[in-house]
């Protein structure tokens, strides 16, 4: 029996340091990595940089906004740093990333909708900002704020790799080691939807019929403007015309002062991916009339 | 409590030290105790069906007294009609009842007539199938006399409820098992050592291969519709992988504890993909039902004895009931159908037998036959798993004839941001391993064991799933 419980306590013993030593391998490579993401992009941006326009949002700036024609069309710098489900407290703290980083930011735009009900974050920007939770002290605070599982992730070894697998496990570890590029130019960070709304069944959205009283990450993100003295508008994006909007973007107007609606400025379903989202030729019209009505 | 969490690690942790310390030599302790923590084990799911467990251990329990000095026929019959009535009348409630009202509703419809009959909301209690079948198999061998019933309920008691085993087998028999809980159990180094491999292998098969393959799996299976026959083929292959890293991951887990606790339990899987026909499938595929099956139900219908209509007969009724003992839906009763006509030419040509011996492959003319063999045991075994995955019947059939009519072979790019061919070179390891080590309960053998097994857990914590700590399949059935 003593041999037995020897033998398991050695396992053990090895199954720990082995964790330690992962821990530590992954979190050098994610550090040093090429950017797979857009946290590692704005913690790889050159301190100091300025950046005309930041966009920031969930997927409806991600597959919505397009950086290059902005540049093309205004010669100034924009960057959209929309990101799949994110939340507006994932805005918030990308928004002190790059404050953090001392990006000038001259005008920044967030797109709010539905989104400025949610007071969550999204577990993908979560899951980008593990590898930096013991190093990045705004990230730190962050993390303990909305993570759940943020003292098994900060102490236990490996525990934060090992339970986002999907996102951080052996096989992004192994492509950013080998510093295989990301398909998304973040410099840009548009990302095209393809394929549109057919006929058949009427695409439909619908929007909630209550709103909550103040969103605590927008009056962060507010403050946050104020005391840097970064410009910013709120808008809504484009929804598809089956849109029910059970009058939410009045209330939403009203708690705005400066919101911009383009919720219904798209006309043609064929410009849709889905009710929700624009395809890319459906984001190319939504720029240019972005850059037309804001004037950039 | 999953095998593969942390709670079940603490659990046994405990379990462990308690069983081998304090209660050390106390044999009536320790099957009290095990009685105990079994029953926590299955109240850590819902501790309301524990009421099924007891009642289902008291009826066999008393029915297994009274066999013993009843010596009528008729009373005796009567004895085991309860029991089984009892059993399968449990299992039939809890598992079949909707599937028969909705097939009901759906019989009146389809001739016009609207049935007011509506499905009644019922939770399947985990492991019923399981543990009903184990206390059955005890009646039914003291009812035959092969078995003489245990004085003490105790013992019974926690030989229905053996935590190990509880929810997802093997199916023991209370001829192996049930003696175990009479004798001292005194730690063996040995045993136990085996016992911890076969968890460590199990952990590897359920937690990086099985569910590796279950999110290749899911995706594929729930977007057929869209994809090309090579994603389809690949789906179905990654199920085959998946179904078997999962349950026989569970067994080897569960008998690994089991001799941790100074237990042996019988084999259930025998490295089944390596088969060389479905008969010998079915002697290596979850042998302790294959066995129940053979024994309490095929055997007294006749068995490949009689006429070839009795034994096709047979066949259908083993291979039917077998696929609805899996689940109450007509895609389980389906798979079980197409087995059976995978078996049938076997029996009629005497051949079902034929491959008894272990596998034995050289650089021979017989060797690339075996190969052969394998390969296309493996291909029908796998098509028939597209039935036992698919939601429905009709996308069982939908994917096959997409797979059969598409005939784009490209590799795709599929949701889960992968493409289609890349848990195949996990796999490819998974199989080699399996084959290398295919005349071993694990692969944990020879020189560099040590090494292989530093190794292993390893790619547990470098290629595990841990983001979801997934049911195991079998959990359902």
């Amino acid at each position: 029996m003593n041999r037995f419980i020897k033998n398991c306590l050695l396992i053990t013993l090895g199954i720990i340091t082995v964790l330690f030593l992962l821990d530590f391998m992954y979190t050098k490579v994610y550090k040093a990595a090429f950017p797979r993401n857009k946290t590692q992009h704005i913690l790889s941006l050159k301190e100091g940089k300025t950046i005309d326009y930041v966009f920031l949002g969930s997927s409806r700036v991600e597959n919505f906004i397009m950086p290059s024609l902005i540049e093309d069309v205004t010669e100034k710098e924009a960057i959209n740093l929309g990101t799949q489900g994110a939340k507006l407290d994932d805005m918030n703290i990308f928004l002190r990333l790059l404050i953090d980083r001392k990006v000038k930011i001259k005008r920044l735009f967030v797109q709010v909708d539905y989104i400025y009900n949610f007071e969550t974050s999204s577990d993908i920007v979560r899951s980008q900002a593990l590898p930096y939770i013991r190093s990045n002290k705004i990230i730190k605070d962050y993390m303990k704020r909305v993570d759940s599982n943020f003292f098994k992730n900060y102490y236990i070894p490996f525990y934060r790799y090992a339970s986002n697998d999907y996102r951080l496990g052996f096989r992004e570890f192994f492509t950013s080691s080998i510093d295989k590029k990301s398909k998304i130019d973040f410099n840009d960070g548009f990302v095209p939807l393809l394929g549109s709304i057919t006929g058949g069944e009427k695409e439909v959205g619908n929007l909630p019929k209550t709103i909550i009283e103040t969103n605590k990450s927008l009056l962060e993100i507010d403050s946050l403007c104020v005391a840097n003295n970064i410009k910013v508008s709120y808008y809504c994006a484009p929804f598809c015309s089956g849109l029910v909007s059970n009058n939410y973007l009045s209330k939403l107007e009203t708690k705005l002062p400066n919101f911009k609606d383009f919720s219904q400025v798209i006309d043609k379903d064929s410009l849709f991916q889905n009710c929700g989202h624009l395809n890319k030729d459906g984001a190319k019209v939504f720029t240019k009339h972005f850059i037309k009505a804001l004037d950039l | 409590m999953l095998f593969n969490s942390f709670t079940f690690l603490v659990f046994f942790i405990i379990v462990f030290l308690i069983y081998w310390f304090p209660l050390k030599n106390k044999t009536k302790i320790q099957n009290i105790f095990i009685l105990l923590v079994s029953y926590v084990f299955y109240a850590w799911w819902d501790w309301r069906f524990l009421i099924l467990i007891i009642l289902s251990t008291l009826v066999d329990y008393f029915v297994g007294q009274r066999l013993n000095i009843e010596k009528e026929s008729n009373k005796r019959k009567w004895l085991l009609a309860i029991s089984v009535l009892f059993n399968l009348g449990l299992l039939c409630y809890f598992k079949y009842s909707n599937f028969f009202i909705d097939n009901w509703v759906a019989a009146w419809q389809s001739i016009g007539i609207q049935s007011n009959v509506t499905s009644l909301n019922i939770i399947l209690p985990v492991g019923i199938s399981f543990y009903t079948f184990q206390t059955m198999s005890y009646t039914i061998d003291v009812y035959r006399k092969e078995l003489k019933p245990t004085s003490s309920i105790l013992k019974f008691a926690a030989f229905v409820s053996f935590f190990p085993q509880l929810v997802a087998g093997p199916i023991e028999r209370a001829s192996h098992l049930l003696p175990q809980f009479s004798k001292k159990r005194t730690f063996d180094y040995k045993f136990a050592t085996s016992g911890l491999y076969l968890i460590i292998w199990g952990l590897f098969k359920k937690i990086v291969i099985a569910d590796t393959c279950a999110t290749y799996v899911n995706t594929i299976f729930d977007n057929y519709e869209n994809l090309n026959a090579l994603s389809l083929l690949l789906g179905a292959i990654y199920f085959a992988f998946q179904i078997y890293g999962d349950f026989s991951g569970y067994s080897d887990i569960a008998i690994g504890l089991s001799r941790l606790l100074g237990f042996d339990l019988k084999q259930n899987f025998n490295k089944p993909y390596f088969s060389r026909n479905i008969a010998e499938f079915w002697r290596r595929w979850h042998i302790s039902l294959s066995t129940w099956f053979r024994d309490y139900l095929y055997i007294p219908l006749g068995g490949s004895k009689g006429s070839n209509v009795l034994k096709i007969r047979n066949v259908f009724v083993i291979f039917l009931v077998s696929g609805f003992w899996h689940g109450a839906n007509w895609t389980f009763v389906f798979w079980g159908l197409l087995n059976a006509f995978y078996f049938l030419p076997l029996l009629l040509l005497n051949s079902n037998r034929k491959y008894l011996d272990t596998i034995q492959v050289g650089f021979s003319k017989k060797g690339i036959v075996t190969f052969f063999n394998i390969g296309t045991t493996f291909l029908l075994v796998t098509l028939a798993w597209v039935f036992f995955r698919a939601n429905t019947i009709t996308d069982a059939f939908g994917y096959l004839k997409r797979l059969v009519v598409n005939l784009d072979f490209s590799f795709q790019y599929l949701a889960i941001e992968r493409y289609n061919f890349e848990a195949l070179l996990l796999l490819l390891f998974f199989i080699l391993v399996e084959w290398f080590s295919r005349d071993y309960e694990h692969p944990f053998t020879g020189r560099y064991k040590k090494v292989f097994v530093s190794l292993i857990i390893f790619l547990i914590i470098v290629l595990g799933v841990f983001s979801e700590h997934s049911n195991f399949i079998y959990f359902q059935f």
